[in-house]
């Protein structure tokens, strides 16, 4: 037989799932992301999971399962997922639409903390994405500003010159910590574990997930495009852990000017017990667009304002 | 085995993957080899493991591990089954399974040949019987402690002690296996990707999650898991499958639940102790070497089953709610030690008749 004459070519690394790869476009802890090219030419996104799944009859049927669920959400701030499925060495992936913009992460990265009424324009879409998904039954889990993407609206000339409509907020990565931890495990090798900066303390603990954890991340979430940095200063995993159990985060007001209101939706939302959080994204998003309503009406600072005030 | 199954259902692979992904058929020659294959033992993760004849059928028989194809092109995995080879040729000891040979088929797949085995990994045992009788399973958990001793001995740090690589043989000898991930100590060049964690998430000690120096002591960690399961049915923080931050704070700072509360059986106070010093958070707080922690075991195990305090650590659990009615405890107290020495009469106890 010829199965041990022919020696094994070294492989596109989507080969087997239909996609066509044309340049890695980044990778993270967990997962790498490349531009591709479908069975009808179209250009993707496809994100391959790092993790190797030895099963691969187990994850694809669990993939599908999943898949479905993804597929049928429809909503203009959350990522379409085009197809999904396994590697042939056993990793799971996903395609969808190539977006243009950059992820929150580079954006606080690059220009800091976002102007109040801004970020509560953009924080209603990714409430309005979550509002969708819970509905739908599905929990993120694994919400992050590298999970969430700005797309740029198209520029339109006004009167006065150049008028910047709102970046449209896109959540990234719906249900795919899901897949790629429960149920599904890699045997023994190494791995690189994500951050728990905005885990949950029930993630913490391995208690129950619900709309509510997601809360508790989206509230962290604000808490950093308000004030550019998170309520928890220490780095370490563990310490990250254990502040995220017992540590009371400082309150969004004593780093930014900001309303009582907005203050007060951020506090809540990243209450230690999920029974004290707001109890669903939309009414986190009810309590944001009332807090949206006074920062829009107070006069924006300048940037250089703003960290001339955070710095006395 | 039939083909069915061993077919894979992905539409989109090209034949030679599934080809590859499947098992080989019996009498096939691996090319490039002098081993005939006889049939398939088992599939892991890497590959399928064979049971192998040299030369002729009529030649020595092996365990041959050969590589996924799939997984050819990984260098961290290629670099497994080095690992395994070069550690390998370190250990020699009863109770570590010998590896032969490292080499490369025509189609350069990597494979290794080993000592040839006729049993179960306990995962399987644990699977089959439930959980076992103390006993027996401290003489299992002393028995893989003296192979550990010896590698650590040759300088190797195992770091992926687990029941699927706690291989029990028909004639009841306990090997280990699966030397892949190990850590030469000596030896500063280990595999290890920057900023990765090294095991099995879910029987990883403390300080491998912390990426912090790993020496024997994680091995004591790890083998007081397996000694945990065994007379557990389940480990310490297995709600936390498939969660690996909620598992890494556990293992580095949440106290395991008390092995006699899950429990089927009644366990010894002492037994318990013992399982618990292996799983002390600081390395400082175990069982200095695995040597150490396989002569305790001894001891525990050695002991006449009549001097197992049944009760104690059942009345432990009960004690706050006991202190509002002393009498109720009293008599409670009474009918566990009553059960307890009814239960220890016959050669297996408590264990048959809960199930």
């Amino acid at each position: 037989m010829e199965t041990f004459g022919v020696a094994i070519p070294r492989r596109d690394p989507l080969s087997g799932t239909g996609f066509r790869s044309r340049r890695r476009l980044g990778g993270g802890a967990s997962s790498e992301v490349f531009e591709a090219e479908g069975p009808s030419g179209q250009v993707c996104a496809v994100k391959v999971l790092r993790a190797m799944h030895l099963d691969t009859r187990d994850a694809v049927r669990r993939l599908a399962l999943e898949g479905e669920a993804l597929a049928a959400l429809d909503h203009p701030n959350l990522v379409r997922v085009l197809d999904a499925g396994v590697t042939l060495d056993g990793r799971p992936w996903f395609a969808m639409p190539k977006l243009l913009g950059e992820t929150l992460r580079d954006r606080l990265d690059r220009a800091g903390a976002i102007p109040s009424a801004e970020a509560c324009s953009l924080f209603l879409g990714l409430l309005g994405g979550l509002d969708a998904a819970h509905a739908a039954g599905i929990v993120h889990r694994d919400l992050k500003p590298a999970n969430l993407f700005l797309v740029p609206r198209p520029k339109r000339l006004g009167g006065r010159g150049v008028a910047l409509d709102r970046d449209r907020l896109v959540v990234l990565d719906f249900g795919i910590a899901k897949i790629s931890g429960s149920s599904i495990e890699p045997s023994s090798g190494a791995y690189v574990l994500g951050t728990p900066r905005y885990l949950a303390p029930e993630q913490v603990l391995g208690g129950a997930i619900d709309a509510r954890t997601d809360v508790y991340a989206a509230g962290l979430v604000l808490y950093e495009m308000l004030t550019g940095q998170s309520p928890f200063a220490c780095r370490g995993v563990l310490e990250l852990m254990r502040a995220q159990l017992d540590e009371k985060p400082g309150r969004v007001r004593a780093r930014v000017r900001v309303g009582h209101e907005l203050d007060h939706a951020v506090a809540r939302a990243i209450e230690k017990s999920p029974a004290r959080r707001w109890s669903s994204a939309a009414v986190f998003s009810a309590v944001i667009e009332r807090a949206a309503v006074i920062e829009r009406s107070r006069p924006a600072p300048s940037v250089r304002a703003r960290s001339e005030e955070a710095a006395s | 085995m039939s083909d069915a199954d061993l077919t894979v259902d992905l539409d989109s692979s090209p034949p030679i993957d599934v080809l590859a992904v499947s098992g080989l058929p019996p009498g096939e020659r691996l090319h490039g080899t002098p081993y005939l294959v006889v049939r398939r033992l088992g599939r892991g993760g890497m590959g399928d493991v064979y049971e192998v004849a040299e030369g002729s059928l009529a030649g020595p028989r092996y365990a041959l591990k050969l590589l996924h194809a799939a997984l050819c092109h990984r260098s961290d995995v290629a670099l497994r089954f080095q690992q395994e080879a070069l550690v390998a040729s370190r250990i020699d000891h009863p109770n570590v399974v010998r590896v032969f040979a490292l080499g490369e088929t025509a189609s350069a797949r990597p494979y290794l040949v080993m000592e040839l085995l006729r049993g179960r990994d306990l995962r399987a045992e644990l699977g089959r019987t439930g959980p076992l009788p103390a006993a027996r399973a401290l003489d299992l958990a002393a028995q893989a402690l003296d192979g550990l001793a010896a590698a650590h001995a040759a300088g190797v740090v195992h770091r992926d002690v687990k029941l699927e690589n706690l291989f029990l043989t028909d004639e009841g000898t306990l090997k280990v296996l699966d030397f892949g991930i190990a850590k030469i100590t000596a030896d500063e060049a280990s595999f290890t990707l920057p900023g990765a964690v090294v095991g099995t998430l879910r029987s990883m000690a403390p300080e491998q999650f912390a990426e912090a120096a790993v020496d024997a002591r994680a091995d004591v960690y790890a083998a007081g898991l397996a000694l945990y399961e065994l007379v557990t049915g389940r480990g310490p923080f297995d709600e936390l499958r498939g969660m690996p931050l909620a598992l890494q704070f556990a293992h580095c700072e949440r106290p395991p639940p008390a092995p006699s509360r899950l429990a089927r059986a009644p366990l010894a106070a002492d037994v318990e102790a013992a399982i618990l010093r292996s799983l002390a958070k600081s390395p400082a707080d175990r069982f200095q070497s695995a040597g150490e922690m396989a002569s305790a075991l001894r001891v525990l195990g050695a002991r006449p089953r009549t001097q197992t305090r049944a009760a104690r650590p059942r009345l432990a659990i009960r004690r706050p709610l006991g202190a509002l009615i002393p009498a109720v405890l009293a008599a409670m107290f009474a009918l566990g030690v009553a059960v307890g020495r009814a239960g220890a009469e016959p050669p297996r106890p408590a264990a048959a008749a809960i199930r």
